[in-house]
């Protein structure tokens, strides 16, 4: 119920930011990306189950620029990953069981983006939204929740509307894990991570 | 003992209180092999047997543990207790070891030969204990590296000769659970509720000889009515042998909970049959006088509520932790069969065990229903599927006929035979983390291997049990999961 609030309360602020701002001069945006997940919040239990330091992410984005310097995005990553289970050694460490096992992580984020500079040959920009996360391992149910998403990237003008960007990513869903598995074993309860990514973005 | 220990396959079937026999013995085929004298025997336990569990294995490896002191056992040590290993700074070796002697009133053992690691054993100062040493010797000048001397030991298989018969351990993972858990506690103990076992030489019975080396508790016989519940049919000897059997000993077969011990308490007569009376008498027993597992190979025919005497007594049982386990029924077969177990099984507070065979089948014999919890391997001895050259059933040391002493290495089926397998699996599960019978419960059934359709189903309910994950409490862990 909390996560559902805050969600519609930056929606909605969005929103208004949105229509407030000045008329429009880009228009519609669709993004094509992929990139490098890093897990921050729960870098152990991925490390063990999952092994490696991160996850392959790609995803789409959809988005309306509006007068400079504002900009909103809605974007979903696809973040799959296969493992191993693991049984706990009893001294802090762990080891694995040989038994597979899969997840698929899908944030779901709203941002909006404010640019530095006109359009010129590069664009730089910051960003800051909410984001909705779906964590799913094999057999078991989804966890869902909500949190924080900071961005910063830019531009590369390739035509005036086709451009190729660079991004980082930072996000934060606390309290969605950490009930069972190794993210108990571990402490860990926070989905988030960091996110490197590349990507295209094409105005319409 | 007899120097000629035959191997025979029976068929028998699981043993029935108050009413029909105890099932055909057809002999299926036999081999002869020689084994020590019991000469022999005396001397394996005089000299190898070093933590004295009865047992020559993997924890009696070395014999270089000092007993100047009182410690744990070898099995339970993570690394030697008598001596650390040192690794001296080159150029202050002589020195530095020489002051070490001097200061500590130590010793350092030289090993003949090349020393290819550069560490030294260092004896351990009379008082100390390893890691006060150690602690100590950090802050010695040219001492580079200290360390215990961990001990490792052999992983997996048992030295017992017809270990490789046993085809049954292995399809429930008990290598991996023995690696893990060493055969249990010495101090759980294993009611085995049946005919009575072969446990003590007492008048004209004898110990089975491959029960040399497990441990027993005091038990009753409610048949005879005194302290020495020696088995007169056989069954109750090969069931025990399945959970305790002396394993590691070079002889014959092992059993899975080997180092746990076994409560003797004969409900069952010389041919197999007992009553409600006995039953409930023997329960009540065993957990009076401290039974943490109960094993019942044993049921009343046609599904037959015995009533609340054996009810209660069971109630009595799960309300003071003590796990019960019993045997789903061999009816099966029977053209009048229309499924259900029988009690004891049946009973909620109980674990109701199937059989199945060495495919992971449902043997043909087993009972199912609703109230089955789980299945382990039972048998099936009219066929050979893993080519052994023996029918497949559960092999262990009993006796056949009237001849109490004429031990051999039979081939049983029933479920009777698999409700041991989880007898054993709640002693090595107690043994390692302790609990009632509802947490072994919810991490028995949540470890099962699914056989069948999906989920619980009545013939092989929540499925195959699997000791590895039985002693390691449950499945791996996902990252959430």
């Amino acid at each position: 119920m909390k996560n559902q609030k805050t969600i519609l309360s930056a929606a909605a602020m969005l929103t208004i930011m949105a229509v407030l701002s000045p008329a429009a001069s880009g228009g519609v945006i669709v993004a094509l990306k992929g990139g490098y997940y890093m897990p921050n919040g729960w870098a152990d239990s991925h490390d063990a189950v999952y092994g490696g330091s991160g996850m392959v992410a790609f995803g789409i984005e959809a988005g309306y620029t509006f007068e400079f310097p504002l900009e909103i995005a809605l974007g979903i990553d696809f973040i799959p990953e296969e493992g191993n289970r693991i049984w706990p050694d009893g001294q802090g460490g762990w080891e694995s069981t040989g038994e597979s096992i899969s997840s698929d992580l899908m944030p779901v984020t709203l941002v909006a983006r404010w640019r530095f500079m006109r359009e010129r040959t590069f664009s730089p920009y910051t960003g800051a939204g909410i984001g909705y996360v779906q964590f799913k391992e094999t057999r078991e149910n989804a966890k869902k929740g909500s949190g924080l998403v900071l961005q910063g990237g830019g531009d590369f003008y390739l035509t005036k509307l086709v451009k190729l960007f660079v991004e980082l990513e930072y996000t934060s869903f606390p309290d969605i894990i950490g009930d069972a598995g190794a993210s108990r074993y571990f402490g860990e309860n926070d989905l988030g991570g960091i996110t490197t990514r590349l990507g295209a973005r094409f105005t319409f | 003992m007899k120097q000629v220990l035959g191997v025979m396959a029976v068929l028998a079937a699981t043993l029935s209180i108050g009413t029909g026999p105890a099932g055909s013995a057809d002999r299926v085929e036999m081999i002869q092999r020689s084994f020590g004298s019991e000469a022999g025997d005396e001397n394996w336990n005089r000299d190898g047997d070093l933590n004295g569990d009865g047992v020559i294995d993997g924890h009696d490896l070395t014999r270089a543990v000092a007993s100047e002191t009182a410690r744990p056992p070898l099995a339970l040590q993570q690394y030697l207790q008598d001596h650390v290993l040192v690794k001296f700074a080159d150029v202050l070796t002589v020195q530095a070891a020489a002051n070490l002697i001097s200061k500590y009133h130590t010793e350092i053992r030289l090993t003949a030969g090349e020393n290819r690691t550069g560490y030294k054993r260092v004896t351990l100062p009379l008082g100390e204990s390893v890691p006060g040493f150690l602690e100590k010797l950090a802050g010695e000048p040219g001492v580079l590296a200290a360390q215990p001397d961990y001990i490792c030991r052999k992983l997996g298989e048992p030295n017992d000769p017809y270990y490789n018969l046993q085809w049954n351990f292995h399809l429930i993972g008990a290598p991996a659970a023995w690696d893990l858990s060493l055969g249990g506690r010495r101090d759980v103990v294993v009611a085995i509720v049946d005919t009575g076992i072969a446990f003590e030489n007492h008048g004209d019975y004898q110990k089975a000889p491959d029960l040399e080396g497990t441990r027993f508790v005091s038990g009753y016989d409610f048949i005879n009515s005194d302290s020495h519940p020696n088995d007169d049919e056989g069954h109750g000897t090969h069931v025990a042998g399945t959970v305790a059997q002396a394993t590691n000993n070079e002889v014959g077969v092992a059993g899975l909970a080997y180092r746990t011990a076994l409560m003797p308490v004969k409900v069952l007569d010389a041919v197999g049959s007992g009553t409600a009376y006995s039953l409930s008498e023997g329960l009540r027993w065993a957990v009076d006088h401290g039974a943490d597992v109960i094993n019942m190979s044993l049921g009343f025919p046609g599904q037959v509520d015995p009533g609340p005497i054996v009810r209660d007594a069971v109630r009595y049982a799960h309300s003071n932790g003590v796990i019960c386990v019993a045997a789903a029924g061999n009816a099966a077969n029977d053209p009048a069969y229309r499924g259900g177990i029988e009690y004891p099984a049946a009973y909620e507070e109980c674990i109701g065990v199937g059989a199945t065979q060495y495919r992971n089948q449902r043997a043909y014999y087993s009972n199912w229903g609703t109230k089955i919890t789980c299945v382990a391997p039972g048998g099936d001895v009219r066929v050979d599927l893993n080519g052994d050259g023996y029918g497949d059933g559960i092999l262990q040391q009993t006796f056949a006929g009237n001849d109490v002493t004429d031990f051999g290495y039979y081939f049983y089926q029933g479920t009777s035979m698999a409700s041991p397998h989880v007898a054993a699996a709640a002693a090595l599960y107690l043994s390692r983390h302790g609990g009632d019978p509802q947490e072994f419960f919810t991490v028995l059934v949540e470890t099962c291997t699914d056989l069948g359709p999906d989920g619980f189903d009545t013939e092989y309910g929540y499925g195959l049990i699997d000791l590895e994950k039985i002693v390691r409490k449950g499945h791996g862990w996902g990252a959430d999961s």
